[in-house]
């Protein structure tokens, strides 16, 4: 009962603190004023998961979300447009930036010169921090942009393919970088300006061991002065940063805080722990079912909820039977209730959407409304038809088939057996093979998987999405899908300049994917974001470029009275 | 002068002759209480794995959305999951997989320790000196290491998870067994029945296993626990017997980890067999150890 109380007493002093500055508002005073210091302790949306590099060389995904405190890129998203500041984008996607949402990071400008010819301009003042037995510091330049993007490209970890739209990169100037074009690519930003591989590195980085950590050395807002494997990742406040924060009509030097930490913990309770007893300030993962308990026991937390940014599907072997016939695929769709899925197994807190396009890929995205009937009927729970395709196509009595998942993924160890219940009535028999996460992923790279791959895989932008599913011999495609028509058709979609007409291109070749069901789509799930209310400045935003949440974190200050008040 | 009492002329009546199992299980009743009521626990959890499908309440995996997490009450007295699985039918049904994993494992286990044991410890020289230092290089991999990496290459299953526990256990414990073989062999009548020209086939089955049957008995007692708790903690990551089988390791990871404030009944019924178990099966087996050693008659 004491402890109830206490709850209350708290979240009431949150409400009082609050109306506090509301009034200030009304008297048309300055709403906020930022403060400096403390330390931001993070649970990000990769909790679980400490740095896999910090070098792009190696072309680990993940390395702008560690990396990338330190090392800045070409653009990156521009947060006045988020929702939070009355703008239009939630920043909670993966790899993709709307054009309109993006900014200029190190590139001051950029302007096509010709329909091949891409000239950026950088940003001048711009300066590398320096560190003693790496560098002096000194001011960016040309030079090392065109280091950094030659030697990423020239990585034996390279994705084949991933820079042939260049032929060359050239500094004009020491602050002009010439992109020359063999022929255009839609993803020239991504791939170049914000992408996961896209970071500036000193040229400096040639005489030293680029890939430990206490060497890095960039423009960025933080500086790494600790890493400790599956423990921790200590960022320090770059005192010289160039980047301001406009609030109120007044530029603040960010960052606001002294220092950043990323926590790893891998136990989704433990990790509900920390948030609930402070110990860490923003958590960037909690699963719905976890919320209610939350909101319960600490009603002062803030919240947000972001629709994940993977696709959940069962993928089909095209390449085999029985998975070479359509009919048995619509089938085995039309034999899932999946809005049952989403109501009951998820309570709501799931969507249904045309993988690989993903809500967020405004101009893109169709909803399943929009859809032709065709596609519309995979998504609605129909046994009786789902028997009749599988009649018609030879198995009337159903067949039997492995489905393999990673061990790892709780979610997928218990949705299996719901989706095997509902291919069961129509008598189909999942056998489930849970397997190692390394054992896993390597069945799919060697194309030695199962008939059935379940698997979440992440939306990185519209076209890119559609490729990596379902073009011939790409990794991502655990379906084996193969197609002349398609792989000529992305690659022209890919290369049109002109957007509303790329956009039709991929709205078309989408629905043609769907309607072939080369796999049994599931419902995607929303995560929520809980942070405490003295973190400021912040309204659930997630990556400010791909996989990058740095700037984001830059612009948080902590309002250190409120934490001490509410007595931590 | 003091007569003495003619002898009773009558034959003295003798206690019922028992067998050497049911004089066993009286002085573990007697002497050791503990170790019988770890017997007791024991025999209780075989029998509800015996009559799982009769005392059941619901199917193990019929799923009930709507009732997914829903506390212990009289309909589910252990609650229900994420699926709306009843957890009772559920640890019942695991308690059929957990006995069956653990007695078949640990008796291929203790085969094999037999195995190598006797072979080892009786034969000596050069062939004592190579599998010894095999099963040297074996215990000196980590358990849990090596059964992962061998389910990832064989994939999961019961089978394959009998055998991979059975070598795993069976190799380490040959050391046990060669030790009381080497301490055996030494023995008068093994010297006996080899200069009468007893062959080694013989010598091993009529004169060395009877006499290290005790150490073998409690090795194969505790090895029961210790593969049911290996199994546990390969379905907690994952790798144990696929889902949707209900095994209580698979049962305590997942979901009931992560739900574990909004639903502890999830982690609490599994968590408690697997403890129950184990300590029951071991403590029977600290009690034979002690019974079946000559040394340790009359210590309590």
């Amino acid at each position: 009962m004491r402890k109830r109380q206490r709850r209350w007493r708290r979240a009431a002093l949150v409400m009082a603190l609050g109306l506090r500055t509301l009034a200030v508002a009304e008297d048309g005073q300055i709403v906020v004023s930022p403060q400096y210091g403390g330390t931001l302790n993070l649970g990000t949306v990769y909790v679980g998961l400490s740095a896999l590099s910090f070098d792009p060389y190696d072309w680990a995904w993940k390395v702008n979300h560690d990396a990338g405190m330190v090392y800045e890129l070409l653009f990156a998203a521009d947060l006045d447009q988020s929702v939070s500041r009355g703008g239009r984008y939630r920043f909670q996607s993966e790899g993709w930036l709307p054009p309109d949402a993006m900014r200029g990071e190190l590139a001051e400008s950029w302007e096509w010169e010709d329909p091949l010819t891409l000239v950026v301009h950088l940003r001048r003042g711009v300066r590398f921090t320096g560190k003693p037995g790496v560098m002096e510091a000194r001011e960016l330049d040309a030079e090392d942009v065109v280091w950094s993007q030659q030697r990423t490209a020239s990585s034996p970890k390279a994705s084949p393919g991933y820079y042939d739209h260049i032929e060359r990169i050239e500094a004009r100037d020491a602050h002009t970088v010439v992109y020359r074009f063999k022929h255009f690519n839609s993803e020239w930003d991504l791939r170049s300006g914000y992408g996961y591989y896209a970071a500036i590195l000193p040229r400096e980085m040639a005489t030293v061991d680029s890939r430990n950590w206490r060497n890095i050395v960039g423009t960025g807002p933080f500086l790494l002065t600790r890493f400790v494997e599956g423990s921790s990742s200590t960022y320090q406040r770059n005192p010289d940063y160039w980047d301001r924060e406009t609030i109120g009509g007044k530029a603040y030097a960010i960052p606001f805080v002294d220092q950043v930490i990323y926590r790893t913990i891998k136990d989704a309770a433990t990790q509900q722990t920390a948030i609930r007893t402070g110990k860490i300030d923003i958590l960037e993962v909690v699963p719905w079912l976890a919320v209610d308990y939350l909101k319960e026991t600490t009603p002062e937390l803030q919240w947000t909820r972001y629709l994940g940014s993977t696709g959940e599907f069962i993928a089909l072997r095209v390449d085999r039977e029985p998975f070479d016939d359509v009919r048995v695929r619509r089938a085995l769709n039309m034999a899932i209730d999946k809005r049952e899925i989403v109501e009951h197994y998820y309570g709501g807190n799931a969507e249904l959407f045309g993988y690989p396009m993903h809500p967020d890929f405004e101009g893109y995205y169709q909803p399943l409304e929009a859809m032709p009937p065709s596609v519309k009927e995979l998504f609605t729970y129909d046994p009786v038809k789902a028997k009749k395709l599988l009649a018609e196509a030879g198995f009337p009595n159903g067949f039997r088939f492995k489905v393999q998942f990673a061990a790892v993924n709780y979610n997928h160890a218990d949705l299996l057996p719901l989706i095997a219940g509902y291919l069961a009535k129509v008598g189909v028999t999942v056998e489930i093979e849970p397997m190692e996460y390394a054992a896993y992923l390597s069945a799919m790279t060697t194309k030695t998987h199962a008939e059935g791959y379940l698997l979440g895989s992440g939306v990185v932008n519209p076209v890119t999405s559609l490729r990596k599913s379902f073009r011939t011999g790409q990794i991502w495609n655990p379906s084996m899908w193969s197609d002349p028509d398609f792989d000529r058709r992305i690659t022209d979609a890919d290369a049109t300049r002109d957007e509303t007409e790329r956009e039709r291109k991929i709205k078309e070749l989408n629905v043609e994917m769907l309607d072939q069901a080369p796999y049994i789509w599931l419902p995607t799930v929303y995560n929520y974001i809980a942070w405490w209310p003295w973190v400021k400045n912040y309204g659930g935003e997630l990556r400010a470029g791909a996989v990058r949440p740095a700037p984001i974190y830059a612009r948080i200050w902590i309002d250190l009275k409120l934490k001490k008040d509410l007595g931590f | 002068m003091a007569v003495a009492a003619p002898r009773s002329l009558e034959p003295a009546i003798e206690a019922p002759a028992r067998g050497p199992l049911a004089e066993l299980t009286v002085r573990l009743f007697r002497e050791k209480k503990l170790g019988a009521a770890g017997g007791v626990i024991f025999l209780v959890f075989l029998a509800c794995a015996v009559f799982a499908d009769v005392l059941a309440p619901h199917g193990a995996n019929e799923v009930d959305l709507v009732h997914r997490f829903t506390p212990p009450s009289w309909e589910f007295p252990l609650g229900t999951d994420r699926l709306g699985r009843d957890m009772l039918s559920r640890i019942l049904l695991g308690a059929r997989i957990s006995m069956i994993v653990g007695f078949v494992g640990a008796g291929l286990a203790t085969a094999i320790s037999i195995l190598i044991g006797v072979v080892s410890g009786y034969l000596g020289g050069r062939i004592d000196m190579l599998t010894q230092r095999a099963v040297d290089a074996w215990m000196a991999f980590p358990d849990l290491v090596m059964l992962i990496v061998v389910v990832a290459v064989v994939g999961p299953g019961m089978p394959q998870i009998i055998v991979i526990l059975g070598l795993l256990y069976g190799i380490a414990g040959s050391r046990i067994v060669r030790g009381a073989v080497v301490a055996v062999r030494e023995h008068l009548y093994v010297h006996a029945a080899q200069s009468m020209g007893a062959g080694t086939p013989r010598i091993l089955w009529r004169h060395i296993l009877p006499n290290v049957m005790p150490v073998i008995l409690v090795l194969f007692t505790t090895r029961i626990g210790a593969v049911i708790l290996s199994e546990a903690g390969l379905s907690f990551l994952g790798l144990g017997i696929p889902p949707p089988a209900p095994t209580w390791g698979s049962m305590l990871s997942g979901s009931a980890r992560t739900y574990m404030y909004i639903g502890p009944w999830l982690a609490l019924a599994p968590g408690l067999c697997i403890t129950l178990v184990v300590y029951s099966v071991n403590v029977l087996g600290d009690a034979l150890r002690d019974l079946l050693d000559p040394r340790m008659r009359g210590l309590r």
